[in-house]
């Protein structure tokens, strides 16, 4: 059964949503947090069914990562999904004497937070820079707001009327977008969506480290 | 730096450091904890990991060479032995009050 799932901050909650079908006798098999995709099997009625949970934390060396995997293995938990740059590290209990869980404080919990609102924050940085210098060049077109009926170049569209004047004014649009530079904006929605998720994950963290 | 500003400790790192008077690796650590708190306090692994990220931060344990090159070793470094010892008096101080009251 493969099914998808989108997760930008709340990994509590992608974590509940992986319960739920363990619940129901589903063993997550695969996961690929970059295109959301989960991949889950059936488990026959007696077999260990494992717990997943999830950390996220980047690594700049190797041998950093392969120690952290060591750790959790250790104490029985396998890693099922990772990478060392990505972050998300996706691990399932290997026997019924592993812990039950991979985080035994509410604190260490939230800190996974903590570094996911960095990890959005070292993102969006290099934006910042870019949308600057794409407003000095004009790229953005505010000035063309002002007057938005020059930017139409059919000859006599604004004494057309109805149906007519509907069509050729549609058909211009788009045109119009691009000539003004709207494309510009684009950028403006990146940066205020990760502007969003850096602050979500950051209020998490704030609300997530104080639960006892 | 006044060491004391410090305490007191959490019960995690008064284990772990402890626990890293010998050295040893994550695992290690986490069984001697355990061993030392006859099972009460029992660290998982992604709070281990991170608890020794942040007590290698503050300089009070150290990373040294090991044979396992899977699996990173540590140690008290003078400083977490400083700390340590003073947080012991502090305790001492604090058990000796309760003996005095005869609780």
């Amino acid at each position: 059964m493969i099914l998808y799932k989108q997760c930008v901050v709340n990994i509590q909650k992608l974590e509940n949503w992986i319960d739920e079908y363990r619940r129901q006798g589903y063993r997550l098999v695969k996961a690929n947090p970059n295109i959301g995709r989960y991949e889950f099997a059936k488990s026959k009625e007696g077999d260990f069914l494992p717990k997943v949970r999830i950390d996220f934390r980047t690594f700049d060396k190797k041998e950093a990562y392969q120690d952290y995997l060591s750790l959790f293995e250790d104490s029985g938990w396998r890693c099922l999904y990772g990478s060392r740059s990505n972050g998300f590290q996706y691990f399932e209990q290997m026997h019924e004497n592993a812990s039950d869980d991979i985080f035994s404080d509410s604190v260490s919990r939230a800190a996974r937070y903590k570094r996911l609102s960095t990890m959005w924050l070292t993102i969006l940085v290099p934006y910042i820079p870019i949308a600057v210098a794409l407003n000095a060049t004009g790229v953005f077109g505010w000035h063309n707001i002002s007057d938005p009926k020059t930017l139409y170049l059919t000859p006599g569209l604004w004494e057309m009327g109805g149906a007519h004047f509907w069509r050729a004014f549609l058909f211009e649009t788009p045109f119009v977008l691009l000539r003004a530079g709207f494309g510009g904006f684009f950028f403006l929605v990146i940066i205020v969506a990760f502007l969003y998720f850096l602050l979500k994950a950051a209020y998490m963290y704030k609300k997530e480290s104080k639960l006892r | 730096m006044n060491l004391s500003e410090y305490l007191p400790l959490t019960e995690t790192t008064y284990y772990i450091l402890l626990a890293l008077l010998n050295p040893g690796h994550g695992y290690l650590i986490m069984q001697k904890v355990e061993e030392l708190s006859k099972g009460k306090v029992r660290i998982a692994a992604g709070t281990m990991y991170g608890a020794i990220e942040n007590l290698q931060k503050q300089g009070w344990i150290l990373s040294v060479p090991g044979e396992d090159t899977r699996r990173k070793v540590f140690q008290i470094s003078e400083t977490g032995r400083i700390v340590l010892g003073l947080e012991a008096q502090r305790l001492r101080g604090l058990v000796a009050l309760a003996d005095q009251y005869k609780l």
